[in-house]
């Protein structure tokens, strides 16, 4: 048993890639993969997968720095979503349409962030990797323990923590275009439109209606409305993001500085 | 799930002469244990006098700390005090920014009270003023999904008893979970089959023919996707916009998490 298990661990050994000092192996018993990584770059640690699972590795500018990674028996899937999150990166898919089941066929790591930048802190800086069933003896990206929030009560100020929150560096993009076009709504109207569509009076429109009611278009061309849909769309969800940020940072900020 | 949480809702309605309506947006937030699932809500006082001491306290038990506070809508800056109800005008709305900070792995459809002192509380609607919270310990994908009708009103209107009617949806993952996601659409509604496809943001044109059922979506971080859902008739849809409703949520490729996101309108036929 024991030689078995050395000869499976050699085997493995040789059978990846390893670079300077640090250690890099891949187990992949289909469906379940497990990884241990030391030292190795994203791209390395990715390529050791791929070579294993069958996809290939685009590294258009992905971060050179190492990490450690410890993941036992997880999906091929729930792995990269641990290994890839906080990283701009596309997966393309074989064509096949049976759900859950897709295998990858290319994962393309993106040196251009598509968001605004962030400064992780150490604590936040994504070097090792959690799934169920890993086990890790060095720091994760975890948030630490706040104990002050179980001990408030439901009525007590909510005590927000320092860390880093994806919603708060959203950037919608030049596309979005909601900063500059007068038609667009603002939070508020969502909100009173999302309310109303749920009541029976906003059959007939009503004072309190936000955003102008649109007659609904003529049968046989909804198609041809749905660009503007689309663009309305868009700009709503750019106006609910960026508020949504611009409020948390704004209740971050007031609780602050408020008075214990 | 979701038709199930709609009978709750409405199992905890107030129904008849409702003073108040109610919205929360975004319908559903993940996050990671104590980092803050905010949520934009609103309070309208449908009534013709002031509806004094408004406030917003979560119905279901949720471990960690709620706040609410009042907004500028137009700036979307918190104003007043936490915790601090307030009174709103007739035929005015109050729009509130609340907040969940969770110690413990969590996910459940939260109901919300809004009420006011000398009010009725709001209707409790699934998917119009809950919100379905998940908290986990780990990195989570987190969609934020809008919709936008033709009439720019919520409610997608069905072209006759067999027509047509579609509406469209602008959705970005905000979360940090990585790979996402899988639409699936649901629908309370009678004589509705609903199909969906991912849009050119440009011109709201499919990719790909649209697909009743799951429309795989590879999402990546902070870039904004669009798409368009299709309802065809088959008969007449009331117009009960409170349960003949269109959801679309967004789910982890697995389809057993919980939403990741969440969005919907109102149908009915329209002659």
């Amino acid at each position: 048993m024991k030689r078995t298990v050395l000869a499976i661990l050699t085997l493995l050994a040789a059978a990846c890639p390893v670079a300077g000092a640090g250690r890099l192996e891949v187990d992949y018993q289909p469906p379940r993969l497990s990884v241990e990584a030391n030292g190795q770059t994203l791209t390395q640690i990715l390529g050791a997968i791929g070579a294993k699972v069958g996809f290939t590795v685009v590294d258009n500018g992905a971060s050179s720095e190492p990490m450690t990674v410890s993941i036992h028996d997880a999906s091929v899937e729930d792995a990269l979503r641990q290994l890839l999150r906080g990283t701009n990166h596309s997966l393309l898919y074989l064509d096949q349409t049976s759900p859950g089941a897709a295998p990858i066929d290319k994962v393309v790591l993106l040196g251009t962030p598509g968001i605004a930048p962030w400064t992780p802190t150490p604590a936040d800086r994504p070097q090792v990797a959690n799934v169920p069933g890993a086990s890790t003896s060095t720091a994760s990206n975890q948030p630490a323990a706040q104990s002050q929030a179980s001990e408030a009560s439901p009525a007590v100020v909510a005590p927000f923590t320092p860390q880093w929150s994806p919603l708060m560096s959203w950037d919608p993009g030049p596309n979005a275009e909601a900063a500059t076009d007068p038609d667009a709504s603002s939070v508020g109207d969502l909100l009173k439109q999302h309310a109303q569509s749920a009541a029976q009076a906003v059959a007939a429109p009503g004072s309190m209606q936000g955003g102008a009611p649109v007659p609904a278009p003529p049968a046989g061309t909804v198609e041809a409305s749905l660009a503007e849909t689309t663009r309305r769309a868009q700009q709503d969800l750019a106006a609910l993001v960026k508020g949504l940020a611009a409020a948390t940072r704004a209740l971050q900020d007031s609780l602050a500085t408020a008075p214990k | 799930m979701k038709l199930l949480g709609l009978l709750l809702g409405l199992f905890l309605a107030t129904p008849a002469h409702a003073q108040l309506a109610a919205a929360v947006l975004p319908l559903a937030r993940n996050v990671q244990i104590n980092q803050p699932a905010t949520a934009f809500a609103t309070i309208i006082n449908a009534s013709t006098a002031i509806a004094h001491s408004c406030s917003i306290a979560p119905i279901t038990s949720v471990p960690g700390s709620f706040l609410y506070q009042t907004t500028d809508p137009k700036t979307n800056q918190v104003t007043g005090t936490p915790n601090t109800p307030v009174n709103i005008a007739p035929g005015a709305a109050q729009t509130f920014l609340i907040a969940f900070t969770v110690t413990a792995e969590f996910s459940k459809t939260v109901f919300l009270n809004f009420d006011c002192a000398d009010t009725s509380p709001a209707q409790n609607i699934v998917a119009v003023n809950t919100l379905e919270l998940t908290v986990v310990n780990r990195p989570v994908d987190d969609v934020v999904p809008i919709a936008s009708t033709t009439s720019n009103d919520g409610i997608v209107n069905i072209p006759g008893l067999n027509g047509t009617g579609a509406f469209s949806i602008a959705a970005v993952n905000i979360g940090n979970g990585g790979i996402c996601c899988m639409l699936h659409t649901d629908t309370a509604a009678p004589n509705v089959t609903l199909s969906l496809c991912q849009t050119d943001p440009t011109s709201g044109v499919c990719l790909q023919p649209p697909v009743e059922g799951l429309l795989r979506w590879n999402s990546t971080r902070g870039l904004p996707a669009t798409f368009s859902v299709f309802a065809k008739g088959s008969g007449n849809v009331p117009f009960d916009p409170a349960t003949n409703r269109i959801f679309v949520t967004f789910k982890d490729f697995a389809l057993f998490f919980p939403d990741l996101g969440l969005t919907g309108v109102a149908v009915r036929t329209r002659p």
